[in-house]
């Protein structure tokens, strides 16, 4: 009877279940719609020629990616010192500093973007319609800041020490250090902040209709209003899937460049 | 065998993921109703609760009604087509608005009522209401619940300069002037702002009709010329409004559909472009802030709405139709009406009343205890016994233009009789027609509160149009002139140039890294075998 042995092979099942029917299924009808036509039904690439015949559409793609490269590169600039402090300096000894980054998130995502909202007006920042983009871009760092910080820091603590007083035994002064052994090193948490920032600043339309008052009008907006004002969905999914391979190329580019450093540390990235 | 323990890990799973309801025992009967949310009667008085209440009582059987919500009616819809099953839908009674209702029986999903069973429905609800749902060929399939008309609430000039000129914002033009700038918002919505364009971009031809020569604001000569020209779908006029809208946009504070009435309350806005209900509900919040709202229909006409039931093809019609007869039962209308602030359909001595009482002056004056049973519904002060009621049934009140109220303040515990005010008639009589047996005429203090946003006066409702329904492909060109205001345009040699900066960075990017890479392994080992061959000969 060799036959009942259960291998550890077989704790994967439920997941590759559970991936077909949420993710692969649901994948390939997104496929399935966006090469459809809605009124006939056949094979047709109508839903991406109207997308890319239109100008409304490209300028939000546009917008989008502006908004979202933004939100990504300032969330960047202000998650990594962070990180590198709650990760190599005292403050964060009882990780209390870590919890107080990471606290927003465990609060309900439009709430908190209503009460930015109240708090922006307070400080007048809604004094006129031009102020719109520059909320937006405020609401959208606020919200994924905690996002960034965190695979930053995970790698960032995980960073063998010796290696940093190696490279100041090799006569690298601090700033060099940074640059040459840190960063480097650190690189798969940046791809994989990265990743967890940029497609939803794209998608997220909640803050934008909250703080920019339906001023700012992102790529997720027009995908919303494509199902459930126009009732297309094969048009709301060939947005969908423009919006996926864009990612994807993306992602292959900051992949590449941060792939041979990122075989040294182990750990810390999504992928 | 391993397949055989995958195939119990598999089908455990299943078990777990899908529900138990197969094993749902079928003995009561039930009532699906899916309706808008927060639409219905359900504090003290639950009316999906009193309905199966008075069901059992009346008919000996016992029913289940399940009651769900939906947001959008485009959600609506979707989830009535994706829980379609042949020719029927999982719903008895949905409750859409007028377009989709359009929709919904032009692509034959909706049921035929029988008004026989509806005897509420023709005795209660207002014959303006009926007549409009004669005219348009929908009282087959649907009877209204609610409706409204779409304009402005605004915040009344004071005299220090701020808030919004009467005249000015009883025009669509309002939304483009100046002195607003930042302060109002539009909906967010294709179908509603495009009245407000459509105002604007046919303004001229709107005022125009009231200066003919044969014009009467009551006729229904006039009422068509304005559906005419507020269900303009012309490429012509849709690019005109796509220009408007997207010059006007710089002077409005924003889109919403939503945060509009507590931002009116709140004083952010001064003007915001509303449904009547919404600014109902906007003016009440705004008096528990000590600020009065007012709401105008733009006097070039605008957009009537309504939100009715329809049955969705394999509904069951018995139940469904016994429930909509219990709604339309006056004083149930009434605990809806008082729930909800949108206008009822349903009129009668009793709504009269209730909305004299509620929404008219009122004043108190002295009664005889003897003639009440409930005594608690009255004042005692002193040893004198007042109640109160509205002006119109005041036997001391004759129809002045000035008139002092007397209220009971209860801090005091005194009656007290106000300064004189200044007092309008307002006659809902159009409305309520033969269903009340007085001159249906409402006092008020202001003639842009509450009481005229629920009941507009006959002029101001016939020159209120519904929108029609539109083709798939009007909407598609609507909704592409709706994306373009709202996202703006850029120019296609704009685009292309940061398609190819994008490109080139990348190629220098990409082409330095390849060099870097393959400087790392090829040049090297060359270098180190190249030193060590060195080191060696010099050795």
């Amino acid at each position: 009877m060799t036959a009942l042995k259960f291998s550890r092979k077989h704790l994967g099942i439920p997941y590759a279940l559970f991936m077909a029917m949420f993710v692969v299924f649901p994948l390939l009808l997104i496929i399935y719609y966006a090469f459809t036509d809605p009124e006939t039904g056949g094979l047709s690439f109508i839903n991406f020629i109207d997308f890319f015949t239109s100008n409304a559409n490209l300028t939000a793609l546009f917008m989008s990616f502006a908004l979202a490269i933004l939100t990504t590169t300032i969330c960047l600039l202000i998650a990594y010192p962070a990180a590198y402090i709650l990760a190599r300096t005292n403050v964060n000894k009882n990780g209390v500093m870590l919890l107080l980054f990471i606290l927003p998130m465990w609060i309900n995502f439009v709430l908190r973007t209503a009460a930015m909202k109240e708090l922006l007006y307070k400080l007048g920042m809604f004094s006129s319609n031009n102020m719109s983009f520059i909320n937006t871009l405020i609401g959208m760092v606020y919200d994924y800041l905690p996002f960034t910080i965190l695979p930053i820091y995970t790698v960032l603590e995980k960073l063998d020490k010796n290696v940093l007083e190696a490279s100041a035994d090799l006569g690298a002064n601090g700033f060099q250090t940074m640059f040459k052994v840190t960063i480097p090193l650190s690189m798969p948490g940046i791809v994989s902040a990265i990743t967890m920032v940029l497609l939803p600043t794209m998608t997220s339309y909640v803050v934008s209709d909250t703080l920019g008052n339906g001023n700012v009008t992102i790529i997720g907006k027009l995908i919303e209003n494509q199902f459930s004002v126009m009732y297309n969905w094969n048009a709301g999914s060939a947005i969908a899937m423009i919006l996926l391979v864009l990612i994807f190329a993306t992602m292959i580019v900051t992949g590449k460049f941060s792939e041979e450093d990122s075989s040294d540390a182990r750990g810390g990235g999504l992928w | 065998m391993k397949k055989v323990l995958s195939l119990i890990l598999c089908s455990l799973i299943f078990a777990l993921v899908i529900p138990t309801s197969s094993c749902k025992k079928q003995t009561v009967r039930e009532l699906n109703v899916y309706n808008w949310e927060d639409y219905i009667a359900c504090d003290e008085f639950d009316m999906i609760a009193e309905f199966e209440a008075w069901h059992e009582q009346t008919y000996g059987e016992k029913i289940v009604v399940n009651y769900s919500t939906f947001g959008t009616n485009e959600n609506m819809y979707n989830e009535l087509k994706l829980t379609q099953k042949g020719e029927s839908f999982s719903y008895d009674l949905v409750c859409p608005s007028e377009y989709m209702i359009q929709k919904m029986i032009i692509e034959g999903m909706c049921e035929e009522f029988d008004y026989s069973k509806l005897d509420n429905y023709t005795k209660n609800v207002a014959p303006y209401i009926q007549d409009l749902f004669v005219k348009n060929d929908w009282y087959k399939y649907a009877t209204c619940f609610n409706w409204g008309t779409m304009g402005f609430t605004y915040y009344p000039e004071t005299e220090d300069g701020k808030g919004v000129n009467f005249d000015d914002v009883s025009s669509w033009s309002v939304v483009s002037n100046p002195k607003y700038a930042n302060k109002i918002t539009i909906k967010d919505s294709v179908r509603d702002s495009y009245v407000l364009a459509l105002g604007n971009v046919n303004g001229q031809k709107l005022l125009d009709l009231q200066k003919q020569e044969n014009y009467n604001p009551l006729s229904d000569e006039y009422n068509k010329q304005v559906h005419a020209l507020l269900n303009d779908f012309s490429e012509e006029s849709i690019e005109k409004s796509r220009v408007f809208l997207t010059e006007t946009r710089k002077n409005l504070y924003g889109f919403e559909v939503d945060s509009g009435k507590q931002d009116m309350a709140t004083g952010k806005l001064w003007i915001n472009f509303a449904w009547s209900g919404d600014a109902v509900y906007a003016m009440d919040l705004a008096e528990e802030e000590g600020t009065y709202l007012e709401y105008v229909v733009p006097n070039e006409g605008s957009n009537i709405f309504f939100d009715g039931w329809v049955m969705p093809k394999g509904a069951d019609k018995e139940l469904a139709q016994r429930f909509l007869n219990f709604m339309y039962e006056e004083s149930n209308a009434i605990e809806n009406l008082d729930y909800i602030c949108y206008s009822s359909p349903i009129v009668g001595e009793q709504v009269f009343e209730y909305v004299s009482l509620n929404y008219g002056l009122t004043t108190l004056i002295e009664v005889n205890p003897d003639d009440y049973d409930d005594l608690e519904e009255l004042i005692l002060v002193g040893d004198k016994y007042y109640s109160e009621v509205s002006l119109s049934q005041d036997p001391n009140f004759s129809g002045q233009s000035t008139y002092s109220l007397t209220y009971y303040d209860e801090e005091s515990g005194e009656i007290i009789t106000d300064e004189p005010i200044e007092i309008y008639a307002h006659s809902v009589k159009h409305f309520f027609g033969e269903k009340i047996s007085g001159d249906g005429i409402i006092y008020t203090d202001s003639l842009n509160r509450q009481l005229v946003a629920m009941y507009p006066t006959a002029e101001t409702m016939n020159r209120c149009v519904v929108m029609e329904h539109l083709e798939t492909a009007e909407l598609k060109k609507l909704n592409n002139m709706w994306d373009s205001v709202k996202v703006g345009y850029m120019k296609y040699s704009t685009m292309l140039m940061i398609v190819i900066a994008v490109v080139v960075l990348l190629g220098i990017f990409i082409t330095l890294y390849i060099l870097k890479k393959k400087g790392v392994r090829i040049n090297l080992p060359k270098k180190d075998l190249g030193t060590l061959v060195k080191s060696e000969r010099i050795k």
